[in-house]
């Protein structure tokens, strides 16, 4: 029997609105707890006051640290904030214990991708974020002025940055949660997230890495979540080399796909042939 | 049959300290039955807490201070900070459950023992995942009590008493936050909310605005789990007694907090879900 | 009309009395379609279900009761107020002479529950382990404990389970252990909310034989179910609750002969009801 990865019909667009579907669903689920939201809300806005007072407490003797002036940093720490809704470490992906359970049949045999299926379902709560969170939190940091808008070559290419980042992060949760049906352990990469966070530059720019833990970080996918918009949108990067940093982004996400499609056509083939 | 009389006073107290120990026994017995699991959770748990760690380090590679703080005060609060956490982690995570035990009805099953039903949740599970992040913790305040020149006992034991009074105020906060569930079902934001509390703990809480300042000394009292009691390390006369009001402010925050959970289960139970 | 109660003799004494039970849910609504939504999440909007719409009966010490209806009729809620777990919108409970959400504590100590589908049992370990925890909750003297895990183990028949993890029992293990933690602490009602869920002919024939055995002994059963079968497990009564109504309460026979000796499914049973309400 021939398992149902149906790769022909993959990304082919009449499929898409299908797939759509389930953001659409996943975006709606977000409306329904109210309060629920409000409390979100609040908690994205004491990160945001958070970041912003530490930042200023650690220039306050100095004007750049790492070659970083305060406005660049701010503009790099407040817009991560921005989008750490829509970068949120994407929830349920773990594909192990479904797999043990044998509810994973249930997903195998609709006519639909798994694959696909949950990552357009995870954008679907992953717009919602940005959404409700994300985008008055950036409203109100451009009111106060704390933000600033960069051209609108830049706010383009950092959209396109953006679209690369979620593919990235929901590529490595889903790698990681195809892996705990391999390790049979559990441990996913959310029980090691803060790394990921790290070495992705969510907290401190790569700039302050010292020189080893750079390379390491170099060497890693995870820059592409979320340094790479950030820096596009602050300046770090310059702006003749926002496009070759797109470039090694692209590189980095499309292997990630790759990688991505490949544990998870092998996880599907151990699945029908040793029935799991 | 029915002529049970249960206990009052000390001896209540005394039945739920021994009924502790039984719970806990019988925890330690199921995280035990997965002995392979449990290392390999805690070893990524200590990931965990470094790759936070690892921020403020990384952080100092570049500054020499923040604010007015120098690297071994700043270590010393996210030392006492992380160290509040995790032992709320360690002994308070089954709040996290309430909301899905209100969702699937297993909340009723607290309802129907002849037992304060807070006991009955807190003592019901004990996670397998933190005690990496306690080693990081005692690891970080170690260093830093090395580095102020301060490692004596009574720091230490003052350490102890704060950090424990740091952890009494944090459950205070997830009481809260996960309390909502019994009147919302979907309480993960106020979850999330009580969590980013703890984030405020992380740095000198005169880093702040004069408005945070106020709320998260006054109102939500979450400076006391670091920032306040590790003046009196540092010796600051001028916060001395900020510091020494650590645990009457754990207590006080944890009595409205407990006060509020017994006014959600109230609604809990008449409005049902 | 059909509720004859005359042949029961009930106030010798009385253990559960209900008087006009009356619970209220306020849901809120979710809304269909996406606009329908975001409407109702700026501007909420709630509905009222009414779970009992004014419920009465009594049961004696001793007695044992089947309290059937669909799913969705008011029988889970009726435990929850009869354990106390819930409060009523209106009317009266008393169990053995307290109001069970009055004296939640007293009252749990008193009574005996076991959900069908949620086992009380310690997942991971040893079901002894789940004993001696339960001895500790309850706070048994080490006699009574010893006196009573002796006898539920045996009249189970579950000796030979006792060093077993929980997780790797069969649904009707599972079931005889829950039945017996349920016992433990020596309740005077015990209520089982649909306990016989998914078990077999044989594993209902040791349950039912337990459940006359505790009867016996002065144990008060209310037992809620779904499935008309679940009746021969409790002879004396049967209450009969659709949408929050009790539509029949009497003996098993009685129902029988309404129905000309014969039953057949419960919702037969409950149409038929409808049926001769409305010719007469």
């Amino acid at each position: 029997m021939k398992p149902v990865t149906n790769s022909e019909t993959y990304l082919k667009p009449l499929r898409l609105r299908k797939y759509l579907q389930y953001t659409r669903a996943e975006f709606m689920r977000g409306l329904r707890y109210r309060a629920n939201y409000w409390a979100t809300l609040c908690s994205s806005v004491i990160m945001t006051v958070i970041q912003w007072s530490l930042w200023r407490a650690v220039y306050i003797n100095t004007t750049s640290i790492a070659g970083v002036s305060l406005p660049a940093m701010m503009a790099y720490v407040l817009i991560g904030r921005v989008i750490s809704g829509f970068l949120a470490e994407p929830a349920n992906l773990n594909i192990g214990p479904r797999v043990r359970s044998g509810a994973i049949v249930h997903d195998l045999v609709k006519p639909a991708d798994l694959h696909l299926q949950l990552m357009f379902q995870t954008l679907g709560g992953a717009l919602f974020r940005l959404v409700s969170t994300g985008l008055p939190i950036f409203l109100v940091l451009l009111i106060t002025g704390a933000l600033r808008m960069p051209d609108l070559k830049t706010v383009a290419l950092f959209i396109v940055s953006l679209v690369m980042s979620y593919i990235t992060l929901f590529s490595t949760s889903f790698v990681s949660g195809v892996l705990t049906f391999y390790t049979k352990s559990g441990v996913g990469v959310e029980h090691m997230y803060t790394l990921v966070e790290l070495m992705s530059g969510l907290y401190v720019p790569l700039q302050f890495f010292p020189g080893w833990l750079r390379k390491i970080a170099d060497l890693l996918p995870f820059k592409a979540i979320h340094y790479i918009p950030m820096a596009i949108w602050s300046g770090l990067t310059e702006p003749g080399e926002i496009l070759s940093s797109l470039a090694s982004q692209l590189i980095w996400t499309a292997a990630m796909v790759v990688l991505c499609r490949a544990i998870w056509s092998g996880a599907v083939k151990h699945l029908t042939i040793q029935g799991g | 049959m029915g002529s049970y009389e249960p206990p009052r006073g000390m001896a209540a107290v005394w039945r739920y300290v021994k009924l502790y120990y039984w719970y806990l026994r019988a925890n330690w017995l199921s995280l035990m039955a997965y002995p392979v699991e449990f290392i390999i959770v805690n070893l990524s748990g200590v990931a965990y807490s470094l790759g936070s760690v690892a921020a403020v380090w990384v952080l100092f590679a570049q500054v020499k201070a923040i604010g007015r703080w120098t690297y071994p005060e700043v270590l010393l609060i996210y030392g006492m900070s992380i160290f509040s956490r995790s032992l709320f982690h360690l002994f308070w995570i089954n709040l996290m459950t309430l909301s899905s035990m209100v969702r699937d009805g297993t909340v009723d099953r607290l309802l129907v023992r002849p037992l304060n039903p807070l006991f009955q949740v807190v003592a019901g599970y004990l996670d397998n995942d933190d005690w990496g992040e306690l080693v990081t913790a005692i690891m970080l305040v170690w260093i830093s009590l090395g580095m102020l020149g301060q490692r004596t006992v009574w720091a230490i034991l003052w350490v102890l008493l704060s950090v424990i009074s740091g952890s009494l105020i944090f459950a205070s906060m997830h009481l809260v936050g996960n309390a909502v569930s019994f009147f919302t079902i979907e309480s993960s934001g106020f979850s999330r909310l009580a969590w980013t509390m703890d984030e405020f703990t992380r740095y000198p809480a005169d880093i702040y605005g004069k408005t945070t300042r106020t709320i998260i000394t006054w109102v939500l009292p979450v400076a006391f789990a670091s920032f306040y009691p590790a003046q009196l390390v540092f010796g600051n006369e001028q916060m001395k007694w900020m510091a020494v009001a650590t645990p009457v402010i754990a207590i006080l925050t944890f009595s409205a907090a407990y006060i509020f959970w017994t006014v959600a289960i109230n609604h809990y139970q008449g409005a049902g879900n | 009309m059909f509720t004859d109660i005359s042949n029961i003799t009930c106030g010798d004494d009385p253990v559960i009395i209900v008087e006009d039970l009356i619970k209220h849910f306020r849901i809120r609504l979710d809304g269909d379609d996406f606009r329908e939504r975001v409407r109702l999440f700026f501007r909420p909007e709630y509905r009222t279900v009414k779970a009992l719409d004014g419920v009465s009966f009594t049961v004696r010490r001793g007695e044992s009761v089947g309290y059937i209806g669909l799913n969705g009729a008011g029988k889970s809620t009726t435990i929850k107020l009869l354990c106390g777990v819930l409060v009523p919108t209106s009317g009266r409970v008393i169990v053995a002479g307290i109001e069970p959400h009055r004296h939640r504590t007293l009252n749990a100590r008193r009574i005996g529950l076991m959900m069908g589908q949620r086992t009380q049992l310690l997942w991971d370990l040893p079901v002894k382990e789940s004993f001696t925890l339960l001895g500790k909750i309850y706070d048994l003297d080490p006699e009574t404990y010893r006196a009573n895990k002796d006898r539920l183990i045996d009249a189970l028949d579950i000796r030979s389970l006792m060093e077993t993890p929980a997780r790797m029992l069969s649904l009707g293990q599972r079931t005889r252990c829950d039945l017996a933690l349920t016992f433990l602490h020596d309740p005077a009602v015990v209520y089982l909310d649909e306990p016989t869920i998914g078990l077999d002919v044989f594993a209902r024939e040791r349950i039912r034989e337990f459940l006359r055995a505790e009867k016996a002994r002065g144990v008060t059963i209310f037992m809620a179910s779904h499935d008309l079968d679940d009746l021969e497990m409790v002879a004396d009564r049967v209450l009969l609750i659709h949408q929050g109504r009790i539509l029949f309460d009497g003996t098993q026979a009685d129902l029988k002969d309404m129905f000309g000796g014969q039953l057949g499914s419960l919702e037969d049973t409950v149409k038929r009801f409808y049926r001769e309400e409305a010719l007469g």
